[in-house]
């Protein structure tokens, strides 16, 4: 992969508009131009994507829709800071993931730290497919705080991969960031994850 | 994830391993691939490092059986976006009558509601444009991006051009004509149906034709190109590009606005009525009592 003189590193098969982008760098030139209805397609198109990245974060699909309707406000005020559409994939995704974290930081301080972590104890260890539906949400509240602990650029990449099961090169795509570093953040993240379901399940007397 | 274990070092595994475990467990070395078996080799030797591995399988499982099977929202994409519409509208503080139209084919539907009120007589819509698709998703992406824009708005009944895409203005048209003909606009709805001078039944729905491309027959139902504030169907929660097919059980067809007109008078002021529409691909029903107005001018 050759680097773009911005430092960003772009593969060398992309073509004007990437296979993967769904028309969307288009409809963002649209939009720049004009276009009264481009946005609104944007948005349609754009949303299951954004949507279920926030309900898979927030577990929550109230939490979800507002923090998904909120990222688009987002997106639309500071599209003037997105230089290439070809990017804007990417670029939402990333104000979407960061939109959804403030939700989850303002919504953890309405719940117990500590909630769950009996039942944690009690199930870790079993296959998770073997879990029941209330013991699998008692893991995923303790995810979900486990993901939130990260910092962003490691959180980006393990959302996309283990939450919403992106490939990498999928991933490296849209966070323009190159595929060994996608490798190299979830190892980190991972590890990160690992640690702190750790301390947590050590954390119960 | 599997227990701690006492003696020979910490639980993080051998630091040189770290980044190895983690792309063996995320498949990123073929089998028989020299990096693989240096990691399987690894592994039959290090219970750190197997330990490690295994809460990473713990991790990803937890992750993977977390994954919703259907991911959207609870709203229709015609709802959401019209919220996201409403977000940005509310931050920015000031109307978008640009967006006024957007996806929903409302502000096309005025336009060929201010049609028919210049057009005495005229039995289609204006020109040639194609209208906007209410509730249609089909077609290449230019006929759809062709049929959502706005068409050239015709002139309005003072004389000034009125945007396709102000539905305000359009509706100033639409009150004005009606103070001139007492409430009578062939292809109309706007605020009822019935006769200057009695009670008329009020539903509270400008409608419009749901139009086609060219050449395509006329589908079902009537385009809702806006809702009256507090009236019958805006309590029934029926919204701005909704369609209209049915009331009480009586298919409005594809005569358009005039065979609404005419069930909801038939129901009469004051009456249940049950209002099938559609929203998106769903069918919803709302329950209305319609209300009466007394039409004196």
């Amino acid at each position: 992969m050759k680097a773009s003189p911005a430092g960003n590193v772009k593969s060398p098969d992309a073509g004007p508009e990437s296979p993967g982008d769904n028309g969307l760098a288009e409809l963002v030139r649209r939009h720049r131009s004009g276009d009264a209805v481009a946005f609104d397609e944007i948005v349609k198109r754009l949303t299951p994507r954004l949507y279920s990245l926030a309900l898979r974060s927030l577990g929550n699909a109230e939490a979800a829709e507002e923090a998904v309707q909120e990222a688009w406000v987002r997106i639309y005020n500071k599209m003037s800071d997105l230089h290439d559409p070809q990017a804007f994939e990417g670029w939402a995704i990333r104000v979407t993931l960061s939109r959804i974290h403030d939700e989850y930081r303002a919504r953890a301080r309405e719940r117990s730290a500590r909630r769950g972590l009996a039942e944690v104890r009690a199930v870790i260890g079993r296959p998770p497919e073997r879990l029941s539906a209330s013991e699998r949400e008692d893991l995923a509240r303790v995810l979900r705080d486990a993901v939130a602990s990260l910092d962003e650029t490691h959180r980006e990449v393990f959302v996309l991969r283990e939450m919403e099961g992106l490939p990498h090169e999928e991933i490296s795509r849209l966070l323009d960031i190159p595929e060994g570093t996608v490798w190299s953040r979830l190892s980190y993240a991972r590890k990160a994850l690992r640690d702190y379901l750790r301390r947590r399940k050590d954390d119960v007397s | 994830m599997t227990r701690e274990t006492e003696g020979g070092g910490g639980r993080d595994g051998c630091a040189h391993m770290l980044e190895r475990l983690s792309d063996f467990h995320d498949g990123r070395y073929g089998p028989g691939s020299p990096e693989a078996t240096e990691v399987e080799e690894h592994l039959a030797t290090c219970p750190r490092c197997a330990e490690l591995l295994a809460d990473y399988r713990f991790i990803s499982g937890l992750a993977k059986c977390l994954r919703e099977k259907s991911c959207v929202p609870r709203k229709g994409e015609d709802e959401f976006a019209c919220c996201v519409r409403e977000a940005i509208r509310r931050r920015r503080g000031r109307r978008f009558a640009l967006w006024a139209g957007w996806g929903l084919s409302a502000a096309a539907a005025a336009a060929i509601v201010v049609a028919f009120v210049l057009g005495p007589g005229r039995a289609g819509p204006a020109g040639g444009t194609p209208a906007p698709l209410a509730g249609r998703s089909e077609g290449t992406e230019g006929e759809r991006a062709a049929a959502l824009a706005p068409p050239k708005g015709p002139a309005g009944s003072d004389g000034v051009p009125v945007a396709a895409h102000d539905l305000e203005a359009v509706r100033r048209d639409i009150a004005a004509v009606e103070s001139r003909t007492g409430g009578r606009m062939p292809g109309v709805v706007p605020v009822g149906a019935g006769v200057r001078g009695e009670t008329r039944a009020f539903l509270g729905v400008y409608a419009a034709e749901v139009k086609t491309a060219e050449g395509e027959a006329r589908p079902e139902g009537v385009l809702v190109a806006d809702v009256v504030a507090g009236s019958p169907a805006a309590l029934g929660g029926i919204r701005r590009g909704d369609i209209i097919l049915k009331v009480n059980g009586e298919a409005v067809g594809s005569d358009g606005p005039l065979r609404l007109r005419q069930l909801v008078r038939r129901a009469g002021p004051g009456a249940r009525a049950s209002v099938t529409y559609r929203r998106g691909d769903e069918t919803r029903e709302a329950d209305v009592v319609l209300a009466g107005e007394d039409v004196s001018r």
